[in-house]
């Protein structure tokens, strides 16, 4: 979405929801049985329709035509929501409305209004203004990963590839090993890549789904600025939310001459040329979890700037017309082509996958303000992996790893191992020994 | 009277999570669609005093109860889609039943599914095809509720011809009454068994639905079985494509076909012939407003295509699906189709296997299109048509349009696309079930009373044919009902929606073209009651026996008691017999 636009915008939208409630549910003709069946993982614990997409567009539409104050009881149902954008898809298969948009519109005003965030998203906000990171760090400690590791600086030096290892693979030490290892086999490939250290700025992920769009717009304009002004043509991130935000918002904000992809595209297409070899053998049953950034919400940005008009009496159509992003052209099959790549190892696929797959419950500033709900998710997502008998559980997201492994501390996996995509690449690269 | 008292007894039947009256939360169900034609807006007349939402049989029959005794007006409803699910008066408790989810039992052994109220066809289809088995997929599409369906309204869907439809598919019943008394009706209240919805054990089929059903008027139907019916496909069908072009894979032993006639009398016989053949999985005339829009990504694709004027030209279609449970039976099958299409000189327009010989089709259509229109007419219509026709084609290609159809049928996925993406609403009309010739007769009315409102500007241009229907049981029945698509934001259409639909009312009394199933709330019966032995009367007294204290909002059903309620569902206050 253009972050630019406001909830008024989005009124006619609105107002043409139908309530039929496929918001709650992952596409239909996707349903394989009544344990997995619902996409939402707000409604799926509330209950209340004000918690589903569609109810949260009727809360808008009150807002607006003053039904209904901004209260706290409107915060709770507006962030105990994870932004995954299930909702979108399982609309946008008959209706071309924007539901996920309209509630980031609707995060948008409640901010520009004063109302929102709650304040628990406080620090996470003032954090990115001081620190340039989510985590409260001092900068200088956003190149701690990379100590002692030989690699351009992109500020110094030029490179075809920007590495970008995102706030949280960099700060949080369960996490370092990701970009450690990535990075690792970028070089090991012959990739001519640098990073930014200490001066790699936050994406601003966070600032957007939590609702600062004001704040979004300014650091995201800063980022391609910074980005164009360096030269950079590509930039590779393991970080799923920095790679939707970059891929799906930032083409809104300002002209961008950088490409970005997520890492599991990058090593997929190096994979493919020979330039990766995997050929240790990985004798395991894994289960892949698509991230929604990774996934339906890294869909390419299409811009439109036209008009509606009606034919026929009361068909809607657009001049020119009007292409939807409905979840589709995310990131699914390059993870699961390079995991499929990998000798002795299988794939298991959950009921709930790519477009439609349900949430880990992290997003959105949900991890920050009702941790229990997120861990709620996680855990039907745990359980919903470890139904397919796999002994390992793969993502490609900071957030998904960490909400995800919290479910699985608490035993929820058996003994279902969280992995993350890099973990079996480095493994059949012969890197590491998977213990 | 609402009280705190009221409040806080009923928190303590299910805890504070689970009931609510914050304003926010209330908006989210008065919201609904069809509201406008009410209220000129997307709300509905009353917004709800509180939400509750039950998860059990016994929290249900306590929340009744305790209406009972606090004078509580309340409203259930189990994926609540449309006005009628909502409120109708002031003061009305709305019970969602979203947390009784639950497949309870199929029984292969005798073809049934226990289901509560929040389990959505889909799931149940799911779990169904996973035993060999088939649910009846109501028109409302896979994401309502087929308990809903089956006890609370009247429910036809694409499948009809080997699956009957709700109203007959109805097995057992529990029935929390408006009293609070929990009745367990046909077989499951004498022996806890299912199969049956009359005897052995009490029988109130006819009292608790009868044809319409009493939309949420008469209670709280906690669980019920529906019959299942055999599936020759996989347990779990493969989806291809991409959204918005998702497809089930090619089914062994299933094609799709899409037949025209040459007109209304050729349409007929080819039903009753198809019926009676007994070889098909559906037969489901969608008009060709529809067919269209279920075939295209979006209202610019549509209106292109739309404005060639070729698919306004053929108008008698049905989507015909044979299945079979053996090669042999299919190759019959089959052969009987395509004998009854020659037989009938219908058309194959497109089909999921596609044979050299159905060249003869595309010659036969050529000709009807130069007979109507002329050479130089039928020779521009085309030229329009086909390029924008041969890109989706390139696109998606060959198959693309049987397999949208054909998936469609089976999975009731794309309900919303076909009707709420033109304009964002809809209202329906007609629809009683019926012989072959009177529902057609009905489909010929749809387009005279429609017409008058699409030139006024409040419905959408469709050429007034948008009737849509199935046979049923082999033919036995069939119903054609009056879809119509207009705006919601515009209040004028929505309005003018309304009217549309009282001339509907009368149009199939003054016919005798069957019980119009909107001919519900007072004043449908206001309007059919006289002529069609006093039903009213019946249904009054039904909801006094059943609700003495009139607590059971039945604003939507029948109004019989102290409440004062909506007169809709859709506005029909003001309506005025011509």
């Amino acid at each position: 979405m253009d972050p630019r636009h406001t909830l008024e915008d989005y009124t006619k939208d609105l107002k043409r929801c139908c309530h039929c409630s496929m918001c709650k549910f992952i596409p239909l003709i996707q349903i394989k049985n009544s344990r997995h069946s619902q996409v939402c993982p707000a409604i799926s614990q509330k209950h209340f329709h004000a918690f589903c997409a569609g109810g949260k567009m009727h809360a808008a539409l009150a807002l607006l035509e003053g039904r209904i104050e901004a209260d706290q009881d409107l915060l709770d149902v507006v962030y105990q929501c994870s932004t995954c954008g299930g909702c979108d898809v399982s609309c946008k298969h008959n209706r071309d409305l924007e539901p996920l948009e309209a509630l980031f519109a609707l995060r948008a005003h409640l901010v520009r209004e004063g109302i929102g965030p709650l304040p628990e998203h406080e620090p996470i906000l003032k954090s990115m203004r001081n620190y340039d990171n989510v985590w409260q760090q001092p900068r200088q400690m956003k190149d701690r990963w990379a100590k002692g590791l030989t690699v351009k600086n992109l500020k110094k030096e030029s490179a075809e590839v920007l590495y970008f290892a995102g706030c949280t693979f960099s700060l949080a030490p369960d996490l370092m090993r990701v970009p450690l290892d990535t990075l690792g086999i970028l070089l090991e490939a012959g990739v001519d890549v640098g990073i930014l250290g200490s001066e790699e700025p936050c994406c601003a992920s966070p600032a957007f789904t939590i609702g600062d769009h004001d704040f979004f717009m300014e650091k995201a304009a800063a980022n391609i600025r910074m980005f164009n002004e360096l030269g950079i043509k590509k930039v590779v991130t393991s970080c799923a939310g920095c790679f939707g935000i970059m891929s799906g918002k930032y083409p809104a904000v300002e002209k961008m001459e950088f490409e970005v992809m997520h890492a599991v595209s990058y090593i997929e297409e190096l994979v493919r040329e020979g330039r990766i070899k995997l050929t240790e053998p990985v004798r395991m049953k894994v289960t892949y979890h698509d991230p929604c950034h990774l996934g339906r919400q890294s869909e390419p940005y299409i811009p439109w700037d036209g008009k509606e008009e009606k034919v026929l009496n009361s068909v809607v159509i657009h001049d020119p017309p009007k292409k939807y992003r409905r979840g589709t052209l995310g990131v699914y099959e390059a993870p699961r082509a390079v995991l499929r790549a990998i000798p002795g190892l299988e794939l298991a696929e959950m009921d709930r996958i790519r477009e439609y797959a349900f949430c880990c419950g992290s997003g959105g500033g949900v991890k920050t303000a009702f941790p229990q709900f997120a861990l709620n998710a996680a855990r039907e997502r745990v359980s919903e992996a470890r139904e397919t008998g796999a002994e390992a559980l793969v993502t490609a997201c900071p957030w998904c790893e960490a909400n995800l492994g919290e479910a699985l501390a608490e035993g929820n996996g058996g003994r279902m191992r969280l992995l993350d995509f890099i973990d079996l690449v480095k493994i059949a690269t012969g890197g590491g020994s998977g213990e | 009277m609402n009280s705190e008292e009221a409040y806080r007894a009923l928190e303590e039947i299910v805890g504070p999570d689970h009931i609510s009256r914050s304003p926010l939360v209330m908006d989210s169900y008065t919201f609904q669609f069809n509201a406008d034609n009410m209220t000129g807006t997307n709300w509905g007349p009353f917004r709800p005093w509180a939400v509750i939402l039950p998860a059990s049989t016994e929290e249900v029959q306590a929340i009744v109860k305790a209406c009972n005794e606090y004078d509580v007006p309340f409203k259930a409803f189990s994926t609540g889609w449309a006005i009628m699910a909502a409120p109708s008066c002031e003061g009305c408790l709305q019970i969602d039943l979203r947390r009784m989810n639950n497949v309870i039992e199929i029984n292969e052994d005798n073809m049934y599914a226990v289901v509560e109220p929040y389990v959505a066809c889909a799931v149940l289809q799911a779990e169904a095809m996973r035993r060999g088995l088939n649910c009846h997929i109501h028109g409302a599409g896979s994401n309502a509720s087929i308990l809903a369906s089956a006890t609370s309204v009247c429910g036809q869907g694409a499948t009809g011809v080997s699956t009957s439809h709700s109203n007959r598919n109805l097995l057992g019943v529990e029935w929390v009454t408006p009293a609070g008394e929990v009745l367990q009706l046909g077989s499951a209240g004498q022996n806890g068994e299912w199969f049956t919805g009359d005897g052995p054990g009490p029988s109130l089929r006819g009292a608790m639905r009868g044809f319409l059903g009493a939309l949420g008027g008469i209670g709280v139907f906690t669980r019920c079985a529906v019959k299942l019916y055999p599936w020759y496909g996989p347990v779990e069908p493969e989806v291809e494509g991409i959204s918005p072009d998702y497809y089930l894979e090619e089914l062994d032993r299933f094609a799709g076909f899409q037949v025209a006639l040459k007109d209304w009398e050729s349409f007929a016989d080819f039903c009753y012939k198809l019926g009676e053949a007994e070889i098909a999985f559906t037969a489901c005339r969608n008009a060709p407003v529809v067919t269209l829009a279920a075939m295209v990504d979006s209202n610019e694709a549509f209106y292109e295509l739309w404005q060639a004027g070729v698919m306004q030209e053929i108008p008698y279609s049905m989507t015909v699906i044979i299945d079979a449970g053996s090669d042999r039976e299919f190759e019959y099958r089959l052969r009987v189709f395509h004998d009854l299409v020659d037989s009938c000189k219908g058309v194959i327009l497109f089909a999921s296997r596609i044979k050299p010989s159905y060249l003869k089709y595309h010659l036969r259509l050529l000709n009807w299109l130069r007979q109507r229109l002329g050479a130089v007419g039928a020779a521009r219509k085309l030229a329009r048509f086909i390029p924008p026709f041969s890109r989706i084609i390139r696109e998606k290609g060959m198959d693309h349009f049987a397999r949208t159809l054909t998936s469609a049928m089976i999975k009731g996925h794309m309900q919303s696309r076909a009707i709420f993406r033109f304009g964002g609403s809809f209202i329906t009309s007609f629809g009683a079930l019926e012989t072959i010739d009177n529902a057609i007769a009905g489909a010929k009315a749809g387009i005279e009373v429609k017409l008058p409102y699409i030139e006024k500007g409040y419905l959408m241009e469709d050429t007034g044919d948008n009737a849509w229907g199935t046979l049923y049981e082999q033919g036995a029945l069939m119903h054609l009902e009056e879809v119509a698509a207009y705006d919601p934001s515009d209040p004028v259409a929505a309005k003018g929606a309304a009217e549309f639909m009282g001339d509907t009312i009368i149009a199939s009394r003054d016919r005798h073209l069957g019980f119009c199933f909107c001919g519900f709330s007072e004043v449908g019966h206001g309007l059919l009651s006289e002529d069609t032995s006093n039903y009213r009367r019946w249904l009054a007294e039904i909801k006094r026996a059943f609700d003495p204290q009139d607590v059971s909002d039945g604003g939507y059903y029948i109004s019989e008691g102290k409440r004062e309620v909506a007169a809709g569902p859709f506005g029909l206050t003001e309506y005025e017999e011509k």
